[in-house]
C-alpha cells in the first residue's frame, strides 16, 4: 500500500513532466477506473475544449485534420479525442477515426487518442471528463477536440463538457435535417456545412438558416460556415469563428 | 473467449508498414479482434516505422499486428529496434500475410511475437493475440507500479 501510493506520486509527477507515454497510460488507467483520477487537484481548467459532433460519414474526421493544421499554424498544442461506437454484441471496437488524421503523426505538438464509447450512450464515453481532467492537469495541451460517435438526435452530451460545440452536417441528408429539428440544432455553437463542394451545399445551408430563424427571439447567433475538410476550405473562416467563441 | 485474461479490452493495432496498401487482410484481422471484444486502432497503409513508434505509443498500444503481402516483413527488424529504442518493447508485434518460410527465422530472432500465414484461423489468431496483451499489460503495470 505504501509502495504503491509512492508509485502513483511518482507516476503523477512524469505526467506533469509532459511525457506522453505516461499521458497516454494515464487515459487507459482512468478510461478503466475512474477512481485513478482520485488523487489529482481539481484545478482551472489549462486547455480549451472544442466539441464536433454529426452524423456518421458527415467528415467530422477530416474537419478535425484541418482545424489541427490551422491550429498549429497559430501555434498551439492539440490533443484530440475521438470516439468511436463500440460493438454491441462483443464490446470491442474498430476505432478508425486515425484513417483521417495521418498527417499529423510526426509532430510532438499534436496528441491523439482513439477511445470506444464502450456502450456508453451520449455519444463519448463514460469517463471522459476525467480523461479531459488527465490532460488538464500536465498543462500541456491548450486546445483539446472531442469528436463524438456519428450522432443521431440525442446524443447532446458534449454540450456540458465542450467550450465551443460544432455540428457538421452536409448537403444530401434528408434525416439530417430531422436530426435538426429534434434538439442537436440547440447545442449547436457553429454549424459546419461540409462537403461544400457539393452542389447541394448552399441548398443547406439556406435551410439551416431559415430553421435557425424559427427560434425566439433574442436566441444567440450561430455562424453557419461552409467547408470543403478534404480540400482545406473554409477552415481560417472556422478557427476564426471558434476563437471569437471562446474569447 | 479471448477477454478471459483480461479486466478490460486488449488495445491492438493494426496497420501497414512498407509500400504496399491492399488492406483486406487488414481488415479481416480488425474484425475478428473487434467481435472478440477488443479495440482496434485502424491506420492508413504505408506506415514509415518511426509513424508506428509514435502510434503505439500515443495509443497506449498493447499489440501490434502489421500484414505484409509482399515484401514489407523485411523492415519489421528495424520496428523491433526502434520500439526498444523508444522503451517501447513490452508491445508485441505478430504479422499476418505472405511471409516465406526462409524468412520466419530472422523475425523471430528480431522478436517478432508469432507470424500467421494465409488460411490462419480466427481462434488461432485471437487467443494469441489476446495472449501477447495480457503478457503487455503485466510489464506495463510493473514498470509503473500502476
Ligand atoms: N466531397 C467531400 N468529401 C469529404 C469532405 N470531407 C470529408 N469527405 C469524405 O467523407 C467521408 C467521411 O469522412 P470522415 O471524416 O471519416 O467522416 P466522419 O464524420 O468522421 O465519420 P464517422 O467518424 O464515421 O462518423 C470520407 O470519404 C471523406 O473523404 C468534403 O469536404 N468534401
Ligand atoms: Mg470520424
Amino acid at each position: 500500500m505504501e509502495q504503491h501510493s509512492k508509485d502513483k506520486e511518482r507516476f503523477f509527477k512524469t505526467l506533469k513532466s509532459g511525457n506522453v507515454r505516461t499521458l497516454a497510460r494515464a487515459i487507459t488507467l482512468v478510461e478503466n477506473d475512474v477512481s485513478f483520477v482520485e488523487p489529482l487537484p481539481k484545478q482551472e481548467n489549462y486547455s480549451q475544449v472544442i466539441g464536433f459532433t454529426g452524423a456518421p460519414g458527415v467528415g467530422k474526421s477530416t474537419l478535425i485534420n484541418s482545424y489541427i493544421d490551422a491550429l498549429r499554424k497559430s501555434g498551439r498544442t492539440v490533443a484530440v479525442l475521438c470516439v468511436d461506437p463500440s460493438s454491441p454484441a462483443s464490446g470491442g471496437a474498430f476505432l478508425g477515426d486515425r484513417l483521417r488524421m495521418n498527417e499529423h503523426i510526426a509532430d510532438p505538438a499534436v496528441y491523439i487518442r482513439s477511445l470506444s464509447a464502450r456502450s456508453h450512450l451520449g455519444g463519448l464515453c463514460k469517463n471522459i471528463s476525467q480523461i479531459i481532467q488527465v490532460i488538464n492537469y500536465t498543462e500541456k495541451w491548450d486546445i483539446i477536440i472531442l469528436e463524438t460517435v456519428g450522432a443521431g438526435q440525442s446524443e447532446v452530451e458534449i454540450a456540458k463538457i465542450a467550450d465551443c460545440k460544432i455540428v457538421v452536417v452536409c448537403p444530401g441528408y434528408g434525416d439530417e435535417m430531422q436530426a435538426m429539428k429534434a434538439g442537436i440544432l440547440e447545442i449547436a455553437d457553429i454549424l459546419a456545412v461540409n462537403k461544400a463542394d457539393m452542389p447541394e451545399a448552399s441548398h443547406t445551408a439556406k435551410e439551416l438558416k431559415s430553421m435557425l430563424q424559427l427560434r425566439p427571439a433574442g436566441a444567440r447567433n450561430v455562424p453557419i460556415i461552409l467547408t470543403v475538410a478534404s480540400q482545406n476550405q473554409g477552415i481560417e473562416n472556422l478557427l476564426n469563428s471558434i476563437d471569437a467563441l471562446l474569447n | 473467449m479471448s477477454k478471459k485474461n483480461l479486466k478490460y479490452p486488449a488495445r491492438v493495432l493494426v496497420t501497414k508498414i512498407g509500400l504496399d496498401g491492399h488492406d483486406r487482410g487488414s481488415r479481416i484481422v480488425a474484425a475478428y479482434l473487434r467481435d472478440a471484444g477488443m479495440e482496434v486502432i485502424y491506420t492508413p497503409p504505408w506506415q514509415a516505422i518511426d509513424s508506428i513508434v509514435t502510434l503505439a505509443l500515443q495509443e497506449d498500444i498493447d499489440v501490434i499486428g502489421l500484414s505484409s503481402l509482399a515484401t514489407d516483413h523485411l523492415i519489421v527488424p528495424d520496428l523491433m529496434k526502434s520500439l526498444k529504442a523508444a522503451n517501447l518493447d513490452h508491445i508485441k508485434v505478430i504479422i499476418g500475410g505472405i511471409i516465406p518460410e526462409c524468412e520466419h527465422g530472422m523475425l523471430r530472432e528480431a522478436g517478432v511475437g508469432e507470424i500467421f500465414e494465409p488460411g490462419a484461423q480466427r481462434e488461432e489468431i485471437v487467443d494469441c493475440v489476446a495472449a501477447l496483451a495480457a503478457k503487455a499489460r503485466q510489464v506495463k503495470q510493473e514498470f509503473e507500479g500502476v
